[in-house]
């Protein structure tokens, strides 16, 4: 363990839990100012933190690997910055990843004096974490072995409640860590779907965590300028009344689903389409139709959290992705089975683009004829929910699907149908389209993601370029990973029907009322250092050039329309890209890259 | 000589799902057809306009017979007869 000494404090409560399952160990440790000043907060603090402790080439289901789950600086003292983040290396990838939830947990993490939990080791029976003002304790927790994620945020209605479901504890690949799911949730329910943290969290025998925390505002915010704080929050409230409340439209992102039905980019049949006929049943008008209820994040105004009713058939917050990857692309076009299989993934813990673009290549396999001894067909609801569950209990074919996309395409002998990056499925865009997307999705630090660089917004103003696409690349996910350790909402730049860029030079004015000194620059060079890490991590795990790749089936021209990236087009994007960030041929930062960052004296 | 220009989304409802334009050249650098279509169509000009460095997107990808105009020189890229080029709209969310 790395002893951190700690001389001054920049902000109140830099400091971090740190929990042994092994030998039931809890303590505190305070984060030193030389590493809160180049990391802030969430995703730059727990990647600092996973790049020096995690020793390469790990198993990600050993007790040598670590999840920390983190919230930011500014979370109570300014509005919504409710994220939690959990980062981690990966099982599904063997990779970093990070995936970020809404709901109470932030909020009451920082209520409780910390910025972030370091989870290790493994405990030999279930436990969970208590987190309260009178103790900080494991406890074995037996008795939940088994529960679905809606069962123990019932059991622990009046915490804040961090938790896996079966498929975590199973080590489901897929598995996901939820946040304050519950029946009739008061705050909006997180989900931290990607990259399998969950399995993480069942590895090691931690069930949940459930936290209260103490802490007011004032307490964490003693050295802010009372005045200022006011100013910025009134300032900051007002660009989310005007700029992004009309963006957020019927809640959540589900409006994206009818711009990428009537742009033909929506998947359907495992990516071998881009629109349904039947479409408009799942688009946003639909969705409002039957929205009974809207809630938020704590300290959060915009209510992005639906509610859905149809036909008996309720589900909470549901989104743009699992709608598109469980219903086009699985051509099951009816809110009412989306909202069963909704409420199924979310109960069993297990995360709706993986499960739901692993079900599309079965399904196209069954039409192939290439499986021997399974079927399921294009629609197939029953077949679905069946075969959902044997994958959350590893039961038959299931226990294959289980070990990812990547792995189960191999096992079957069909990996030329089989849609990742980096062995993360990707979700619900066909890049064949948006092709800046494709960029996105390779260099995604996590593998196949969309969330690092949206590179189609009509906020983004740029040249028809290869070099204007890169910069725009490069630009965001420098941005995002510097938000994300605030720990920005992902919801919030993202539904902004103006450039976001007066709010963000009002989140660095908030950091800077805690201590720091960032500006503009500084606040996208952060981004860049912690950008330069991950993919260090990745480095040291193996990664190269050839890993930052498309599936085959995106260089092949689509069927509907003949859209394709060729392998050519895609390497002279690749080139322009890793020269923009300073890296070499093959992908790796250059010396000179890493000491301009500041990262030469940290790896 | 003739081409097909098509429009998806919120630009199929400024212009309209399919333009087929007659040109009296053997070829047109895309930049040109898009002044052409603007002056005909203004309202594309909130998310398609040339400006002082050329044309200038806002979030909307263009494809030429499938592929990413970026990749067959961006608004220099020569169309020709019989060329179909795609022009999706941007998107929201994520």
């Amino acid at each position: 363990m790395i002893i951190l000494v700690c001389n001054s404090v920049i902000y109140s409560g830099q400091t971090i839990l740190r929990v042994d399952l092994s030998n039931d160990k809890i303590e505190d440790e305070e984060l030193p100012d030389f590493v809160v000043e180049k990391f802030v907060g969430g995703k730059g603090l727990a990647t600092y933190l996973m790049y020096k402790e995690v020793k390469p080439g790990i198993d990600p289901f050993s007790p040598e690997n670590k999840l920390y789950v983190f919230g930011g600086p500014l979370a109570f003292i300014y509005p919504t910055f409710t994220r939690t983040i959990m980062v981690s290396k990966s099982p599904l990838t063997g990779l970093y990843c990070d995936s970020n939830a809404g709901g109470s947990f932030s909020i009451e993490l920082r209520r409780a004096g910390y910025v972030g939990i370091v989870i290790e080791g493994k405990s030999d029976k279930m436990k969970c974490l208590k987190i309260t003002k009178e103790e900080k304790k494991l406890i074995e927790c037996e008795s939940l072995k088994g529960k679905t994620t809606y069962e123990v945020g019932d059991a622990f209605r009046e915490y804040s409640v961090l938790t896996i479901g079966p498929a975590g504890e199973n080590l489901v690949r897929f598995a996901n860590i939820v946040i304050d799911m519950k029946k009739n949730p008061v705050t909006r329910p997180g989900v931290a779907g990607r990259g399998g943290l969950g399995a993480v969290m069942g590895s090691k025998n931690l069930k949940a965590i459930f936290l209260k925390g103490w802490l007011k505002p004032d307490e964490l915010a003693k050295n802010v300028d009372k005045n200022l704080q006011k100013d910025l929050i009134n300032r900051y409230l007002k660009i989310l009344q005007e700029d992004v409340v009309p963006g957020i439209g019927v809640g959540g992102n589900l409006p994206v689903f009818r711009v990428s039905a009537e742009a033909r980019i929506l998947p359907v049949k495992n990516f071998q389409a881009g629109s349904h006929e039947r479409w408009e049943d799942l688009a946003d008008d639909a969705w409002g139709r039957i929205t009974v209820n809207r809630i938020t994040c704590p300290t959060c105004p915009l209510r992005c959290g639906v509610t859905v009713v149809e036909n008996g058939s309720s589900t909470e917050r549901i989104e743009y992705e699992t709608v598109a990857m469980n219903g086009s692309n699985l051509m099951i076009i009816s809110r009412k089975a989306l909202a069963q299989i909704n409420t199924t993934l979310n109960a069993l813990g297990m995360d709706t683009i993986t499960t739901g673009n692993i079900a599309a290549f079965l399904m196209e396999l069954t039409e192939r004829g290439l499986l021997k001894d399974y079927k399921i067909s294009w629609g197939d609801l029953e077949g679905y929910l069946k075969l959902i569950h044997d994958i959350a209990y590893r039961k038959d074919l299931g226990n294959i699907l289980a070990e990812g996309l990547a792995r189960a395409s191999k096992t079957l002998g069909a990996e030329e149908y089989a849609v990742h990056i980096k062995k993360l499925e990707i979700p619900a865009y066909d890049p064949r389209g948006v092709v800046g997307m494709a960029l996105a999705y390779a260099t995604a630090d996590r593998g196949g993601d969309h969330l690092r660089a949206w590179t189609v917004a009509a906020e983004l103003t740029s040249k028809l370029t290869l070099e204007d696409l890169v910069n725009l690349t490069k630009y965001l996910q420098d941005r995002n990973a510097a938000l994300w350790s605030l720990v920005a909402c992902d919801n919030i730049p993202g539904n902004s029907v103006r450039p976001p860029d007066e709010m963000i030079r009002i989140y660095i004015k908030m950091l800077n009322t805690l201590g720091f000194s960032y500006d503009e620059e500084s606040f996208l060079k952060l981004g860049e250092r912690i950008y330069n890490l991950s993919r260090l991590f990745n480095i040291r795990e193996g990664v190269s050039r050839k890993d930052d790749s498309l599936p085959p089936r995106f260089h092949k021209p689509r069927e509907d329309t003949g859209w394709i990236i060729t392998k050519e087009d895609f390497e002279k994007m690749l080139d322009t890209y890793y020269s923009k960030r300073g890296w070499d041929s093959n992908g790796v930062p250059l010396k000179e890259t890493l000491d301009k960052l500041g990262l030469l004296d940290i790896i | 000589m003739v081409i097909v220009v098509r429009f998806y989304g919120v630009l199929k409802e400024l212009v309209r799902e399919k333009l087929e334009l007659n040109i009296r050249s053997s070829e047109v650098l895309f930049l040109d057809l898009v002044k052409e279509i603007i002056r005909e169509y203004p309202a594309l000009g909130n998310f398609i306009k040339v400006g002082e460095e050329g044309v200038e997107v806002r979030g909307v990808s263009v494809l030429v017979n499938g592929r990413h105009i970026m990749f067959l020189g961006g608004d220099k890229a020569l169309i020709r007869d019989g060329d179909v080029i795609d022009v999706l709209p941007p998107l929201h969310g994520g």
